[in-house]
C-alpha cells in the first residue's frame, strides 16, 4: 500500500511539535504572569488537543490498513505500531500539565 | 541468477572468476605508494577510521589512568589542578568525539556496502574528505594537549567558564574549532549513509527485507543530522564570542549562559543514542547468528528504534534539572527520561528472546554480548534513577553520575564493539582468532570495569563531586577511590589483552574459512578480506537479507552471476533502486582514486588553523581555496552526451545516475539542506531564547535599518530567475543567460546581508545586536551559496554535462536559490522582534 516512509513519521513528529509547544506554553505562561488558572487550562486543552490529533491520525491509519482492497505493506504497520507508542509517550509526557505546580 | 560475466572489452566473451576479479581490481584497486593517499574506497577508509578511532581510544584510555592514578589516595600532588582538568576535559573529549562517534562511522563505512549489496558508498570522495577531517581535527587536539594547551573547562565547555573572562588563551579555541573541524567528518558520514541506506541496496532487497543493521543506521545517521547542527551553532557562537566580543553566552551585556547548556546538551543527550543505536545493531546482527535463527520481532524492534530517536530529543533538560527551572518543565523532561527505558527494553526483550527460541552456541563475541546486557542493564536502572527530579538533584554532579554514564556507554558501546570486533575481525584479516588472550582480556575487563565504576556510586552517593583534582582523607572516600583505581588498571590490562590478540591474529592468525559463524548476512558472500569492489556481481535479493546462504551466494557472485557482474569502459560501477522495493532504477558511476579530497581538507585545515591563531587574513583564503577545490570535484564526473538506459545483467537496462531526478546527489542535497535548515532553526531558537529569557533587555533596541531588506527581492526574483532557467533547458533552450542572471542577484543578496552588517554599528554592545550579526551573517553566507551553485550549473552547462535530460545541476541551483531566499524571512521577523524586544539601548 505505502510506497513511501511516511508512515512511521506523524505520530512521533506529533509527540515532538506537542512537547515544544506545551514547554513554549509554559514557560510564556510563566514569563508573562497570566492568571494560573488560564494557564492550566490553556496548557490542558492544548494537551488534549494534542491526543486528539493522534487519536485521529492513529485511526487514519488504522482505517488505511483495514480497507478492503488495501494490501499494507510492512512499513504501514510499523507506522500504526510507531503511531500507538506516540501516543502514548504523549499521555505520560503531557500528564503533569494537570496536576504539577506551573511557574516558579 | 543468469551468467552475465560477459565484457564490452573482451567482446562478449564471458570472463572467467579470476579474470573477472583481475578485470574488476584494476578499475577500484587503490594505486600503492603515495597514491594510498589518494583512496576514496569505503574498505580501506573504513578500516582507517577505527584504526584511527582505537588509537584515540588509547589515549584517551590513558588519560584515564593518569586521573586514576591521581585519585588512588586523597591529597595527592601527583599532578595540579590545572594539569587535572586538561586531563579530564581531554578524556572525556577523546572518547566521545575521537572515538565514540568515528569508531561506529568506520565500522558503517566499511560494512554498510557489504551487507547492503553495493560496491561502496554513494559518496567515495567525501568518505575520505570526512576522514582527513577526523585527523587532522583529532591532531589540533592532541598535538594542543601535548604542548600544553588542551583545553580545560570540560568536555561540555559550559560557559562562561568557557568565555574568554574566565578562560583566556587557546584552550577552548583547541575544543570549539577542533571538535567542529571533526564534526565535518560526522555530518558528511550520516549524509552518505542515509543516502546509501535509501538508494543502493542490492535489488530486491526491500526496506522491510533490510538487514536490522541498516535500519538501526539509517534512524542513527537521521539523529545526525538534526542532533549535529545544535552543537556546530553553539560552538560557532561560543567562538565569536572568544574572538570577536559578540555576547552571546554574557549575562551582563543580554546573553544567557543556560544558553550554551540547551545548545550542547540539545546534541548531546540524542548523542548518547547516537552512539547505543549503531552498537544495537550490531547486537542485533551478532546475536542472531550466534542463536542461529532470525531475529524476533524485527517490526517491534523497528518501532522502538524510531520511538528511541524521537524521545531522545525530549530529554536534554535532565542535564539541567538544577539550573531553576519550573516544576512542570522538569516532569515533562523527567517523564520523556523515563519512557526512553521502554523501547530500549523491546529490543533487549527481542534479544533475550532470539537466544532463547535459538540453539545459542557460545563464542568469544558472545562474551562481550553478556559483558554488554550486565552492564547496559545496570545503566539503565542507574538512568532511570536520574531520570527522577528528586534524585537526580541530589546525585547531580557527583561520581554517581560518572559510574551512571560509565556503565552506559561502556556498557552500551565499548562492550559491543569489542564483541563486533571478535566477530569481524576474520572478516577483516581472513584469519582466524587466537583464544588464548581473548578468554582472559574478557574477564580483566568485565572484573576491572565493574571494580572501577560500580564503586563509584557509592562514592558519589557518600558525596564525592565530579572533576575534583583531589581530595581529603577523612571524608571516608579513600578506599573506595583506592579501589576504583586499582579496578581501572586492571581493565587496562585487559585492553591491553585485546590490543595483543588483535595483532597476534593479524601476524599469526590461522586463515580463517569464509564464513566463520554461519552468519547468514551479506558481508560473509564477499571474499575475506574483501576486494576493493565487493561483489563481483550484485545478488537479487528474493527475502530478508538477514536470512540469505552467503556461502553458496558467495561463489555464485564471484562467477559473476548477478547485476553487474563485468567490467565496463573502466568505470566504477554499482546500483542504485527504488527507495521502498528495491527495484533497481540507475547505474551510479562512481569517482575513482582521487587526492581531491587530501587537498580540500588540508586547506578546511587552513581555514580553520587561522581561526585558531587569529591570524585573520588566512582563513578567507583558506575558505576560497575550500569553494574552489569542491567546486573541482565534480569536474570528471557526468557524460557530456544523453545516452539512455544501458544493460545491467539479467535481461535489464536502466539510466545512468545522472540521467534520473532520484538521484544519489539529489537527496544528499536534501539532506544537507536539512542540516543546514537545522542549524538556522536552532539559531533562531538561541535569538528566541535570548530575548525571552535573558537577562539585560531592558531600555530601547537600536531601531532597523530597512535598506538591506532589499535583499527579500533579489534573492525573491534570484529564485524565480533559477526556475526559469530550469525551465528553458527542460525546453532544450539556452538557460546560461537567466541562470548567470540568477547568481548574479544572489550575489548582489549577500552583498546586500554584509550591508545589513555593516549598518549595525558596533555588535559587540548587547546580545541583541550581536545576534542580528549573526542572522545577516548566515544570510550571506548562504546567498554567496545560491551565486555559486548557480554559477558552476551555468559551467557545467557550458561544458556540455547539462541537457534536458541531465538536469541535476539546475535543480540543485533552485533549491540553493530557494533555500537562501526562504532563509531571509524568519531573519527578518526575528531581526523585527529585535528591535522590538529591548536592550542595546
Amino acid at each position: 500500500m505505502s510506497r513511501t516512509l511516511w508512515p512511521i513519521l506523524p505520530g512521533f513528529t506529533l509527540w515532538a511539535l506537542a512537547f515544544v509547544v506545551l514547554y513554549a506554553m509554559q514557560y510564556l505562561g510563566c514569563y508573562y504572569a497570566w492568571d494560573p488558572a488560564l494557564h492550566r487550562t490553556l496548557l490542558i486543552a492544548a494537551a488534549i488537543v494534542s491526543l486528539a490529533l493522534l487519536a485521529g491520525c492513529l485511526a487514519f491509519q488504522l482505517r488505511a490498513l483495514r480497507r478492503p482492497q488495501a494490501t499494507p505493506t510492512a512499513i504501514d504497520r510499523i507506522g500504526v505500531g510507531a503511531t500507538i507508542a506516540a501516543l502514548a509517550a504523549t499521555l505520560v509526557t503531557l500528564a503533569p500539565v494537570t496536576f504539577v505546580s506551573m511557574c516558579l | 541468477m543468469s551468467r552475465n560475466t560477459r565484457s564490452p572489452e573482451t567482446g562478449g566473451e564471458p570472463l572467467s572468476p579470476i579474470a573477472l576479479h583481475k578485470a574488476l581490481s584494476a578499475i577500484w584497486d587503490t594505486p600503492p605508494g603515495w597514491g594510498r593517499l589518494s583512496s576514496v574506497n569505503h574498505t580501506i577508509l573504513g578500516k582507517r577510521f577505527m584504526v584511527l578511532a582505537l588509537i584515540f581510544f588509547t589515549i584517551g584510555g590513558l588519560l584515564a589512568m593518569l586521573i586514576r592514578a591521581q585519585l588512588a589516595t586523597p591529597n595527592s600532588a601527583f599532578i595540579g589542578p590545572e594539569l587535572y582538568n586538561q586531563l579530564f576535559t581531554m578524556h572525556g573529549t577523546v572518547m566521545m568525539f575521537l572515538f565514540a562517534i568515528p569508531m561506529f562511522e568506520g565500522l558503517a563505512i566499511y560494512m554498510l556496502p557489504k551487507l547492503l549489496g553495493a560496491r561502496d558508498l554513494a559518496f567515495p570522495r567525501m568518505t575520505a574528505y570526512g576522514f582527513w577531517c577526523y585527523l587532522f581535527g583529532g591532531m589540533i587536539l592532541i598535538v594542543a594537549m601535548v604542548t600544553g594547551y588542551a583545553p580545560n573547562a570540560g568536555w561540555f565547555m559550559y560557559t562562561p567558564l568557557s568565555s574568554g573572562t574566565y578562560t583566556p588563551g587557546i584552550n577552548a579555541d583547541v575544543w570549539l574549532l577542533g571538535i567542529t573541524f571533526v564534526e565535518i567528518s560526522a555530518i558528511t558520514a550520516a549524509v552518505e549513509i542515509m543516502v546509501t541506506i535509501l538508494k543502493m541496496r542490492a535489488p530486491g532487497m526491500s526496506l522491510t527485507r533490510m538487514p536490522i543493521f541498516g535500519w538501526y543506521m539509517l534512524v542513527t545517521a537521521g539523529m545526525m543530522l538534526i542532533g549535529f547542527p545544535p552543537l556546530i551553532l553553539g560552538s560557532i557562537l561560543l567562538e565569536m564570542e572568544r574572538a570577536f566580543d559578540l555576547p552571546y553566552f554574557d549575562p551582563t551585556r543580554g546573553g544567557d549562559p543556560l544558553l550554551w547548556q540547551h545548545l550542547f546538551w540539545l546534541f548531546g543527550h540524542p548523542e548518547v543514542y547516537i552512539i547505543f543505536l549503531p552498537a544495537a545493531g550490531v547486537l542485533s546482527t551478532i546475536i542472531p547468528t550466534f542463536a542461529r535463527r532470525t531475529l524476533v520481532a524485527y517490526n517491534a524492534i523497528i518501532v522502538a528504534i524510531v520511538a528511541m530517536a524521537f524521545l531522545s530529543f525530549g530529554l536534554w533538560v535532565h542535564h539541567m534539572f538544577t539550573v531553576g527551572i519550573p516544576h512542570l518543565a522538569l516532569a515533562f523532561f523527567s517523564a520523556a527520561s523515563a519512557l526512553v527505558a521502554i523501547p530500549t527494553a523491546v529490543q533487549i526483550f527481542a534479544w533475550i528472546g532470539t537466544l532463547a527460541s535459538g540453539k545459542p552456541k557460545f563464542d568469544i563475541p558472545m562474551l562481550y554480548v553478556v559483558g554488554f546486557f550486565i552492564v547496559f542493564v545496570c545503566g539503565g536502572l542507574t538512568g532511570v534513577m536520574l531520570a527522577m527530579v528528586p534524585f537526580n538533584s541530589q546525585a547531580h554532579d557527583s561520581y554517581f553520575v560518572v559510574a551512571h554514564l560509565h556503565y552506559v556507554l561502556v556498557g552500551g558501546f565499548v562492550f559491543p564493539m569489542l564483541a563486533a570486533l571478535y566477530y569481524w575481525l576474520p572478516h577483516f584479516t581472513g584469519r582466524s582468532s587466537i583464544y588464548r588472550l581473548s578468554v582472559p582480556a574478557f574477564w580483566l575487563i568485565i572484573i576491572g570495569f565493574n571494580l572501577t565504576f560500580f564503586l563509584m556510586h557509592v562514592t558519589g552517593l557518600m558525596g564525592m563531586p565530579r572533576r575534583i583534582s583531589t581530595y581529603p582523607s577523612n571524608w571516608g572516600w579513600d578506599w573506595l577511590n583506592l579501589l576504583s583505581s586499582f579496578g581501572g588498571f586492571i581493565m587496562t590490562m585487559g585492553f591491553a589483552l585485546v590490543l595483543a590478540d588483535i595483532i597476534m591474529q593479524f601476524r599469526f592468525g590461522v586463515p580463517s574459512p569464509r564464513n566463520p559463524w554461519g552468519a547468514r548476512t551479506l558481508e560473509w558472500a564477499t571474499p575475506t578480506p574483501p576486494p576493493s569492489y565487493n561483489f563481483a556481481a550484485l545478488p537479487s535479493i528474493t527475502k530478508r537479507a538477514d536470512d540469505l546462504d552467503p556461502d553458496s551466494l558467495g561463489a555464485t557472485l564471484a562467477g559473476g552471476e548477478g547485476y553487474l557482474g563485468f567490467p565496463r569502459a573502466n568505470r566504477q560501477e554499482t546500483l542504485g533502486v527504488d527507495m521502498m522495493t528495491g527495484i533497481p532504477d540507475q547505474v551510479i558511476i562512481l569517482p575513482r582514486s582521487s587526492f581531491m579530497p587530501l587537498w580540500t581538507a588540508l586547506a578546511t585545515g587552513v581555514f580553520f588553523l587561522g581561526l585558531l591563531f587569529k591570524v585573520y587574513w588566512i582563513v578567507p583564503i583558506g575558505a576560497a581555496l575550500v569553494v574552489w577545490l569542491f567546486l573541482l570535484w565534480p569536474r570528471d564526473l557526468g557524460a557530456q552526451r544523453d545516452i539512455g538506459p544501458i544493460d545491467i545483467g539479467q535481461d535489464t537496462a536502466v539510466p545512468a545516475d545522472g540521467e534520473v531526478t532520484d538521484n544519489v546527489t539529489w537527496w544528499a542535497s536534501l539532506f544537507a539542506v536539512a542540516v543546514d535548515t537545522t542549524l538556522y532553526a536552532s539559531l533562531l531558537f538561541g535569538g528566541l531564547y535570548l530575548a525571552v529569557v535573558a537577562p539585560g533587555w531592558d531600555g530601547i533596541a537600536p531601531t532597523v535599518n530597512w535598506l538591506p531588506a532589499l535583499g527579500i527581492v533579489t534573492a525573491l526574483v534570484a529564485a524565480v530567475l533559477a526556475r526559469r532557467a530550469r525551465a528553458r533547458n527542460a525546453a532544450g533552450q539556452s538557460p546560461l543567460a537567466v541562470l548567470l542572471g540568477s547568481a548574479g542577484l544572489s550575489g548582489v543578496t549577500a552583498l546586500l546581508c554584509v550591508l545589513g552588517l555593516l549598518l549595525l554599528g558596533d555588535a559587540t554592545v548587547h546580545a541583541n545586536l550581536a545576534l542580528r550579526f549573526a542572522l545577516f551573517l548566515y544570510c550571506a553566507v548562504h546567498a554567496t551559496v545560491a551565486m555559486l551553485v548557480a554559477g558552476h550549473a551555468a559551467w557545467r552547462w557550458h561544458g556540455g554535462y547539462v541537457s534536458a535530460v541531465r538536469a541535476t545541476d539546475l535543480r540543485l541551483s533552485v533549491l540553493w536559490t530557494d533555500y537562501a531566499g526562504l532563509a531571509l524571512v524568519p531573519a527578518w521577523a526575528l531581526i523585527l522582534l529585535l528591535a522590538n524586544a529591548g536592550g542595546a539601548a
